[in-house]
């Protein structure tokens, strides 16, 4: 790995405890993690392992308990909410194991939500998401809901929806969780496609043997914290 | 923008049932609001039209004190400058001269106080509804010992229509003054108590009854429009001397006028009510939905979206709710309204109370621009105050916290 490229996230001893029943719970124990420009990086690692709650926190959505996100420079938790929301609203691309689309809205208009709230023209805005649509193979699902869509369509969706708006880094949080091997091959093929031709930043949360093979970068988690770090490829 | 209004539109309809019940409240409250505004303008407006109408006129012209005081001795000095005064305004439509007296009217079974009222009956025809509310016999044609009283005084007189009733009244001179008349019609106004007083004579009767040749106590005015009172009541006090007062029915009957008012707020308390009996449907309707959608909006936070602007788009649900609602109450209540007001709302089981009020068994709905203005405003905005608390909160969570709660 070449410590040259950019540096996107850097994560430096991070902890998070949360309180079960006012039981406390400690999900990651101190982890420094550097996320690079260009990474296809996978958390890997047991339920439980903390895998979500690290991504949650690099991705600014979570505060760690104790430790420190720097994202591109800048610690993430002095920020105000409105900040956080504007970072996450333009470096963020966010894709989650349940897909999490919104369900009023068509397949073309959850792709334009985020430009929407980016202040695109809704007429540019329209033409980006029908085009990432296309690009993506399902450019004839548009108009379609959610509730009309199998997993992998959905998924492909979120997926859409996570780079509409160029970010520098997409967390995907168990994205295969839910789709047969064949869909979720797919999809890691089109994630693939697009860290390489885009270089759009992937960072996955899994346990998905599938999602690992594919990994640049493999971290494995247990108990909350990082029992081994290996460049695959 | 659209797109919000869109996704207000589209999460107004996930629980049609809810939304559904919430849409017919403000729709009925909607309804129920405008009628009742109407309604009770209809009735406010009989009252006062009634009150103008059967004898106050829009302006009167008296000596100086007489309304406070009525004096018989009190007359109007050189009455016909007077008259020339009133000729001479613009957009006096009608005048008449009056000659007024408290007195006692008798009959050979009873007697009770009535207010005299000496009238020229060809000018004083266009000047109030009497004529028109003859409902036996005929109006005054001028001719000697001609008396016109309503059915209730005649039913308390026990007297029949070309029966006697003899009149006795004060004289300017103090001695007491009588003489016989014959009943040659019989009234009956939209106002009990009005009935209950009120007797009319010619004016020449009337003056020689109270030994006043030539006397006239109160010139009465109607204007082209109400909107002219001012004009007219500013003319006439600089034309008339400053020993005559010149009065609008504000002036006469202010009571009335702040009844009307009292009215007016009571229809805003009544707005109040039923704007916060439907708030508290939008409130709980707003945090079921917003509590339903927790997890999303977690979704809609990480994505970007700013806490303020998740604020906005929940309000627009309530306000395109309160304006859906506003729409379709108003619609209805027009629908409804637009008949009553050509046939008028029957009340004839409450004829009594509304004489009593000086108003008719029938009383005609009036849309104001103010009643459409209020209804528009109100309810839509009491929906977006209503939902300031639901989309506040959900504001509150944190993205995380939103997306795994249950």
């Amino acid at each position: 790995m070449s410590e040259t490229r950019q540096v996107i996230i850097q994560a430096t001893n991070v902890k998070k405890t949360y309180h079960d029943n006012g039981v406390p719970v400690q999900a990651v124990r101190g982890i420094s993690l550097t996320i690079y420009q260009g990474d296809f990086l996978v958390i890997a690692g047991p339920s439980g392992s903390g895998k979500t709650t690290l991504l949650n926190m690099l991705g600014a959505l979570d505060p760690p308990t104790e430790g420190e996100v720097i994202f591109e420079g800048e610690p993430l938790y002095t920020k105000t909410r409105k900040q956080l929301a504007d970072l996450r609203l333009e470096k963020i691309g966010f894709v989650f194991q349940a897909y999490n689309l919104i369900p009023v809205l068509s397949a073309l208009e959850n792709v334009e939500f985020p430009m929407m709230l980016k202040g695109i023209p809704e007429k540019e805005r329209r033409q980006r998401a029908q085009a990432i649509l296309t690009d993506l193979g399902i450019g004839d699902l548009a108009h379609k809901r959610p509730n009309e869509m199998s997993g992998g369509q959905q998924q492909r969706v979120a997926v859409a929806r996570a780079i509409g708006n160029n970010p520098t880094v997409v967390l995907a949080d168990e994205p295969t969780a839910n789709l047969d091997s064949v869909t979720g091959n797919a999809l890691l093929d089109l994630m693939e496609r697009m860290n390489r031709e885009k270089h759009i930043t992937f960072v996955f949360s899994s346990h998905d043997p599938k999602v690992i093979q594919r990994a640049r970068r493999l971290v494995r988690l247990r108990d909350g914290v990082i029992v081994e770090e290996e460049v695959q490829k | 923008m659209r797109m919000l209004i869109k996704i207000a539109w589209r999460n107004l309809w996930r629980n049609k049932r809810r939304s559904a019940i919430v849409l017919l409240s403000i729709v009925v409250g909607m309804a129920t609001i405008v009628l009742f505004d109407t309604l009770s303008m209809g009735m406010v407006n009989q009252m006062l039209r009634n009150r103008v109408g059967n004898h106050i006129g829009h302006i009167q012209i008296h000596r100086a004190g007489y309304h406070d005081n009525p004096q018989v001795a009190a007359v109007i000095p050189q009455p016909r400058s007077v008259e020339q005064a009133i000729q001479q305004t613009p957009h006096v439509r009608y005048y008449a001269p009056r000659v007024l007296a408290f007195g006692l009217a008798s009959s050979a079974m009873s007697s009770a106080g009535i207010q005299l009222v000496g009238i020229d009956p060809q000018k004083e025809q266009h000047i109030t509804l009497i004529p028109s509310s003859i409902k036996k016999g005929r109006y005054l044609q001028n001719n000697p010992h001609e008396i016109l009283i309503s059915t209730r005084l005649a039913k308390k007189l026990n007297v029949q229509l070309g029966e006697k009733i003899v009149l006795l009244a004060n004289t300017v001179t103090g001695a007491v003054g009588s003489d016989v008349f014959r009943v040659v019609g019989l009234y009956e106004t939209f106002d009990s108590n009005f009935d209950r007083t009120y007797i009319y004579i010619p004016i020449t009767e009337a003056r020689k009854l109270l030994e006043i040749p030539d006397g006239v106590h109160e010139f009465v005015i109607i204007a082209d429009a109400i909107d002219w009172i001012p004009a007219i009541k500013e003319h006439l006090r600089g034309a008339l001397s400053a020993s005559l007062e010149v009065l609008s029915y504000q002036d006469i009957i202010p009571l009335l006028v702040a009844q009307l008012q009292l009215y007016q707020e009571m229809i805003a308390i009544y707005y109040v009510v039923v704007g916060l009996a439907i708030a508290f449907g939008i409130v709980n309707t707003l945090l079921m939905a917003i509590f339903e959608r927790v997890h999303e909006i977690g979704v809609l936070m990480a994505i970007g979206m700013r806490p303020l602007k998740l604020f906005w788009m929940l309000l627009l649900e309530a306000a395109v709710l309160g304006y859906l609602g506003t729409a379709l109450g108003l619609i209805i209540a027009l629908l409804l309204y637009w008949p009553l007001s050509h046939t008028g709302i029957n009340l004839a089981m409450f004829s009594e109370s509304l004489r009593s009020f000086g108003v008719g068994a029938i009383i005609y709905p009036v849309l104001t621009p103010a009643a459409v203005v209020n209804s528009v405003v109100t309810l839509p905005l009491v929906s977006i105050v209503a939902a300031v608390y639901p989309a506040w909160r959900a504001t509150r969570f944190q993205p995380m916290e939103a997306i795994r709660y249950v």
